[in-house]
């Protein structure tokens, strides 16, 4: 299993009581951005392009635990930037944790090794090690050699100290698909407990906007990797969005469901665009026209399929039918059947 | 509508219905390539634009140029005030509009009322129109042929 029983069951309770209480747009995963600076540029990112002055700006742990708080998502992801190089991150992320927050600490692993001891072991929190593929494939999309190769060394050590690890990969228009399914054998070698894989987003600052995959062309590439799945690979993330991704289920986004927070406030309407910022978690509830985002209503969502737009949407359909729950079933048991 | 023009030295950029008062220029690093060396801002970039609106209309249409820039601008104020900075946020709401803009020595963020607002300067770097890929697996392709040249040498 990709994910300890506990997260799961927290997770189930949060949304059946969310169900239940009848609410209709409720937070699942909070992206939470302490941070813009990275010690990489990867040609497809578009998270890292602002001033000098931007880049040194940071959330403090108060700031971090207040978003979480107000927020109520049971899992926060903190992506960035580099979390790592914040110099008060074993801080946030020690008062999420104590704050019974499943954590997901993405990080591209450069700087793993040298601030492990800052940080302890517990079931609540997960380095998320940013794995693009095979070395070559991952040295190029981040524009560095040699980086695949130390964060793979960080991998083995975080494992051998008892930290939970997963890999997150997002996967571009030349993927080779039997690369790709190599990179997870060698993945699960390596022992992480699970491994998240995404398309692509066009940012429109990113460099490279000639490797972005279209719909069409990201489910076929996706049904190619996931065809035939191996018993042994293990995917810490939706069923029902994998299903998605091979194009044999048709879901709407629900960007409400991975909200962001960073320094420059509430993003709006989600993690990939930005059309504004509110101050606090309510008001980008109550202002975001989200009947203007997602597929079919705005050109920018034409070809998203990313995980933070459309996982929700999974895991809501998850528990809005009978159908959905037994598609869940079914593909967690007999993922190649469906 | 979004037109392409041209400024005296002959590179396009984008003219969104509106006429910069002043010419536009462009800055040229002349700093010889490296891997953290910036580039030319690209063909398309607002890098030296100068926007002064003379409508609501326009004064919109700028706005969301310089709300969609990655680098820091110049606003100057009908108070004859100059102000620079990161413009992150745009709040639209008729004559209360206002921009939201984070200050290089400031740690809280700026508000500046839509309507006191005289012209646009895109003074900071585009930092968007950085390293691009195709450079990258240049310089890639590069290292490699000379790795090969140095072992076929040894």
């Amino acid at each position: 299993m990709a994910v300890p029983l506990s997260q799961m069951a927290t997770v189930v309770s949060y949304v059946v009581s969310q169900k239940l209480k009848g609410v209709k747009r409720y937070p699942l995963v909070l992206m939470l951005e302490p941070l813009f600076r990275c010690n990489l540029a990867c040609a497809g990112c578009g998270k890292i392009q602002y001033p000098e002055h931007v880049l040194d700006r940071r959330l403090t742990p108060e700031q971090c635990w207040a978003a979480a708080e107000e927020c109520g998502a049971p899992i926060i992801s903190i992506p960035g930037g580099e979390p790592l190089i914040h110099p008060e991150m074993q801080d946030i992320v020690q008062g999420l944790v104590q704050r019974k927050k499943y954590v997901y600490l993405c990080t591209n692993a450069i700087l793993l090794e040298r601030k492990i001891d800052e940080y302890e072991p517990s079931n609540y929190l997960t380095f998320s090690v940013h794995m693009d593929g095979l070395r070559d494939e991952h040295d190029l999309t981040v524009c560095r050699d040699g980086v695949y190769d130390v964060a793979t060394k960080a991998i083995k050590t975080a494992l051998k100290r008892g930290f939970r690890v997963t890999t997150n990969t997002t996967l571009f228009n030349d993927a080779n698909p039997q690369r790709v399914r190599a990179f997870f054998d060698e993945m699960m070698d390596l022992g992480v407990e699970g491994m998240m894989i995404s398309p692509g987003y066009s940012y429109e600052k990113a460099p490279d906007q000639h490797s972005f995959l279209r719909r069409h062309r990201t489910q076929e590439l996706f049904s190619d990797v996931l065809a035939k799945r191996k018993r042994r690979w293990r995917f810490n993330q939706s069923p029902l969005f994998l299903e998605f991704l091979e194009g044999k289920r048709e879901y709407q986004c629900t960007p409400w469901g991975n909200p962001t927070y960073n320094i420059f406030g509430w993003q709006k309407p989600c993690y990939l665009l930005q059309d504004g910022y509110v101050s606090s978690f309510r008001e980008l509830l109550e202002s975001t026209a989200w009947e203007q985002y997602g597929v079919g209503r705005n050109e920018k969502c034409r070809d998203c399929m990313v995980h933070c737009g459309y996982e929700a949407s999974a895991v809501e359909d998850t528990f809005s039918s009978w159908s959905g729950f037994a598609g869940t079933v079914k593909a967690t048991l007999f993922p190649n059947m469906t | 509508m979004v037109r392409v023009c041209r400024n005296r030295e002959g590179h396009a950029f984008p003219q969104h219905d509106l006429i910069p008062l002043f010419p536009v220029f462009r800055f040229h690093f002349t700093v010889p390539m490296s891997q953290d060396a910036p580039e030319e801002p690209s063909e398309k970039s607002l890098q030296g634009a100068v926007f002064r609106p003379g409508s609501q209309e326009e004064l919109l249409n700028v706005v969301e140029l310089a709300f969609g820039y990655r680098g820091d601008i110049t606003l100057e104020l009908k108070s004859r005030e100059s102000t620079n900075g990161y413009l992150f946020n745009r709040v639209l709401d008729g004559p209360r509009s206002y921009l939201e803009m984070f200050q290089p020595d400031h740690p809280c963020p700026r508000k500046i009322p839509c309507r006191e607002i005289h012209a646009f300067h895109f003074t900071g770097q585009d930092t968007a129109s950085g390293k691009s890929w195709e450079a990258w697996v240049r310089k890639r392709q590069e290292e490699r042929k000379n790795e090969g040249q140095n072992f076929s040498g040894s």
